[in-house]
């Protein structure tokens, strides 16, 4: 039995000016400035300044829009900003020592809690974006469209350390520039409104890029074989995969840094045979909404729609086929297979044939289309009127029935694409539901 | 517009104010109650002391020093095979481990690290520090860099040329390259004359329980035996050996009808303990838990090999007290029985406290036997041998005996799976090669003598160069 106790504080404090100027309802601007502080930091680097301005132009108030009578609304909005986070641990500057349940020699004790940095400060991500709205026809259709560029500098992060130092990591700043840009739009539409019958669609789509702008001497640091500058944080790095030897009936992958090994490390750093497939991101994604109502029938709808690349659940399979484990059938014959027609038996030493394999699942022969599209919630309901109700004292009574992930249409070979690999999918669900409200 | 320009001028003031002030107080926080600031830790002799055990139990409690580097070694040498089909086993005992999946050997680098960075840190912390009792602050000091020197000594010989860091500044050590074996053991040696010089005979002992859990100066002087053994200063190698074989008020070989009582706690045969799994009354060892089979066992976990069995002489008495014969569901092992119990029942049942014994006097004798042999010293290093062999009830060896053999082969006997010996022992006489070759003729490379740099360590640490043969 072990017993443990811990406390600990936390303090913040900030300041805040705003000014926000509307001129005649067409102009805004609106700037603000705050002064924040935080006991997450070590002495020296408790505050931080931000702020962030804003303006925006109705431009369906001034005269020259009247003449166009179809749009209804119309504004150009833009914002820069900088924003800051202390969402870290408490008392990461801290050199202390912690207690352990255990005593050696009779003497209860104590071992070092961390690494302790007193330097690391606020980070700070420069937001800006620029949008537009618009309304048409009296607002039954509105359309926006947003294009944002942030970028993070100093990010808080536990900072990787070869174990050598003592500890696995400690409480830094990432000496980097992060970028994420990307688009997004909404489209809303009230199609049908009669007495009887409504109908209206949304419709939203996004496009999001993230890529690592800078790292000064990234090369000297343990990011290195982490990231590369100029791509994605999380990108796919994996083997080329290049066939199955005729000889040994081995899977192949391509010597790419061309050192006369496979090695494990980027290919772009030269350290290894892993190139850069892409991001792990998806390409675009959005969804499609639906409301229908005729009389007393309410009919809700939502597809989801991805596209991506991802890796079979294969890449999560980390026994050949011979060993004593579960694995799916369906990608291990694939991959048994794609072998040669007259399969050779396999006589190399444990070592080659277990590499070989484990190269393979680290190749892109696993990569594949992991796009789908997803029905992802259904609701459909009905309420009861009469005047039943009154006798029975029920202000509404209304029957319900929800689904969710009723379907998905993919080519993905594993369980599920946007879990992927051997990750519990997202449950399809299907509630009856019968709703009295007294 | 008066009213506006009043109420800016009282925001800026009230901004400038708190600008210039920086209200520290607002956000001045007492330390959790479960730490304590590394000031007040070397502020006084207790909670100094308290770091070091700290470090103690951390060590002995780690996977590696509690038992992983007692199987590892033997599997990756010829005494020991595992019967169940795991692949950890197997990559270890066929010498394919590798840097990215053996947690085996990563794990020795890791426990090991983590250890050094708390003896640094307990050294640098008594370094120029008046606020500890100036004798107290020697003693801890000087313990820590004997254990620093142990650690470094497990890593220098399983892995080659280390990193070598003796700060806990994290700016200097997080990307330190890997230096020479030969530089490290030069630090060790140092670490462990510094140590020798400040250390006290006896052994610190804090429970009124007398115990060998803390390292003493002949602790210091066995290891130094050890390193220059193994850097080839025979002569040093022999001082320091017959420096503790000269302790017999502390030290003796048990008789052999007593085998089953050297690794009890507090065992007169031992140099050093560590402290037990759970705390210092479990009774029982993490070693004794891997290799015993119990009542409740579904099927044997390991095996000694057939050539160690081979190895013994007939009536050798350590056959009969230090390995154990079982047949479970059909299958047969000889089982490594140095340590018997293998829970807290079993060794309460038994009565008999067990203690994970580091270093015993049994391998001093035989580190001197070596040195001599090295020396040519043929007489001496026979008559270090007879006291073990006597001790196994064992005849004289003949006069004309091939002496390295002589020692190796009595080595293999007295010391199998104890913490790696016949592993560093076959690198250590160069014979590494013809003897596993033999012993595993499909898989045995030379290469794999010295294992894999972990690949997470060295994902984090560009600068760290991996061993020739590994991927």
């Amino acid at each position: 039995m072990s017993t443990s106790s811990g406390s600990s504080q936390y303090k913040y404090t900030s300041v805040f000016a705003r000014v926000n100027y509307n001129w005649e309802s067409k102009y805004i601007l609106n700037l603000n400035f705050r002064r924040d502080g935080s006991s997450r930091f070590g002495l020296n680097s408790r505050y931080g300044n931000f702020g962030s301005a804003g303006a925006a132009w109705i431009f369906t108030e001034e005269q020259f829009a009247k003449k166009f009578s179809f749009l209804s609304f119309g504004k150009l909005r833009a914002s820069y900003g900088i924003i800051g986070s202390d969402q870290i641990g408490d008392y990461q500057y801290l050199d202390s020592y912690s207690s352990v349940p255990y005593s050696y020699n009779g003497v209860s004790g104590l071992v070092p809690t961390r690494i302790a940095n007193e330097s690391y400060r606020w980070e700070e991500t420069k937001k800006m974006d620029i949008g537009l709205d618009l309304g048409f026809f009296k607002d039954k259709l509105s359309l926006s469209a947003v294009y944002y560029r942030n970028i993070s500098g100093n990010q808080l992060v536990a900072y990787p350390l070869s174990i050598q130092a003592g500890f696995g990591s400690y409480q830094a700043n990432l000496p980097a520039e992060v970028e994420n840009k990307g688009w997004e739009f909404t489209l809303s539409s009230q199609n049908i409104k009669s007495s009887n019958f409504r109908w209206s669609s949304d419709f939203n789509f996004s496009i999001n890029k993230n890529k690592l702008l800078s790292f000064p001497n990234i090369e000297k640091t343990s990011y290195y074989s982490q990231y590369v500058v100029g791509r994605p944080l999380s990108s796919n790095y994996v083997f080329q995969f290049t066939g199955f030897d005729p000889q040994t009936g081995l899977p192949t992958v391509a010597d790419i840094n061309g050192n006369g090994s496979i090695n494990y490390g980027f290919a772009d750093t030269g350290r290894g045979d892993r190139y850069f497939a892409g991001g792990t991101q998806p390409k675009f994604y959005g969804g499609l909404s639906n409301t229908l109502a005729y009389k007393n029938i309410t009919l809700d709808f939502l597809f989801q729609f991805v596209k991506q690349k991802g890796r079979n659940i294969l890449a999560q399979s980390f026994y050949p086929p011979g060993f004593m484990y579960n694995a799916a059938a369906q990608p291990i014959l694939q991959y048994v297979n794609a072998g040669l027609p007259a399969q050779p038996q396999v006589t190399s030493t444990y070592d080659d044939a277990y590499d070989a394999y484990s190269d393979y699942t680290g190749s892109d022969a696993l990569f594949t289309d992991a796009s789908f599209i997803r029905l992802k919630n259904v609701n459909l309901a009905y309420d009861f009127t009469g005047n039943w109700l009154k006798r029975m004292k029920l202000q509404k009574f209304r029957l319900q029935l929800q689904a969710q992930n009723l379907f998905t249409i993919t080519n993905y070979l594993g369980f599920d694409p946007e879990s992927q690999g051997v990750n519990l999918p997202p449950l399809r669900t299907i509630v009856g539901a019968l709703q009295f409200t007294f | 517009m008066n009213n506006l320009y009043k109420l800016l001028r009282s925001v800026c003031l009230i901004v400038a104010l708190f600008t210039v002030s920086g209200c520290k107080k607002l956000l001045d926080i007492d330390p959790p109650k479960n730490e304590r600031p590394s000031a007040v830790v070397f502020g006084s002799a207790e909670t100094a002391k308290a770091a070091l055990s700290g470090a103690y139990s951390r060590l002995s409690q780690s996977q590696t020093y509690s038992v992983n580097l007692t199987l590892a070694n033997a599997l990756a040498a010829d005494e020991l095979r595992a019967l169940s089909g795991t692949a950890r086993y197997a990559a270890l005992q066929n010498n394919t481990y590798e840097p990215l999946t053996s947690s085996f050997t990563s794990d020795i680098w890791t426990d090991s690290y983590t250890s050094i960075y708390q003896f640094n840190s307990i050294i640098i912390g008594l370094t120029d520090n008046t606020a500890v009792n100036a004798a107290v602050s020697k003693q801890i000091v000087a313990e820590a860099k004997a254990m620093r020197a142990y650690c470094y000594l497990q890593l220098v010989s399983l892995f080659g040329d280390v990193p070598l860091v003796l700060t806990t500044n994290v700016d200097q050590t997080a990307l330190s390259p890997r230096i020479a074996a030969s530089a490290v053991y030069t630090q060790i040696i140092q670490d462990l004359t510094e140590a020798k010089a400040g250390l006290g005979e006896d052994y610190v002992s804090n429970a009124d329980i007398s115990n060998r859990m803390q390292a003493n100066k002949s602790t210091a002087a066995a290891l130094l035996a050890r390193v220059y053994l193994t850097t080839g200063n025979a002569q040093e190698a022999i001082t320091n050996a017959s420096e503790v074989i000269g302790k017999t008020g502390l030290y003796e070989l048990l008789p052999g009808s007593e085998l089953n009582d050297v690794f009890l706690a507090n065992s007169r045969e031992a140099i050093l303990q560590f402290g037990s799994a759970l705390n210092a009354t479990a009774g029982y060892t993490n070693e004794g838990q891997a290799f015993v089979s119990n009542p409740f066992s579904f099927s044997l976990p390991f095996t000694l090999s057939n050539s160690l069995l081979a190895a013994f002489e007939p009536n050798d008495l350590r056959r009969s007290a230090w390995v154990r014969q079982v047949t479970l569901n059909g299958v047969t092992a000889a089982e490594p029985y140095k340590y018997k119990n293998y829970d807290i029942e079993s060794a309460t049942a038994s009565q008999r406290s067990e203690l994970p014994t580091v270093i015993r006097l049994a391998e001093i004798y035989l580190i001197r036997a070596e040195a001599y042999a090295a020396l040519g010293n043929r007489a001496s290093a026979l008559a270090d041998l007879k006291i073990i062999r006597d001790r196994a009830g064992l005849a004289d060896l003949p006069a004309n005996v091939n002496i390295n053999d002589a020692v190796l082969q009595e080595r293999r006997v007295e010391l199998f799976c104890e913490r790696g010996d016949r592993w560093l022992s076959l690198k250590r006489t160069g014979r590494v090669d013809a003897v596993l070759a033999t012993a595993k003729p499909a898989t045995w490379q030379s290469f794999a003598q010295l294992f894999p740099i972990p690949q997470t360590a060295r994902d984090t640490n560009p600068n760290l160069t991996q061993n020739q043969g590994y991927r």
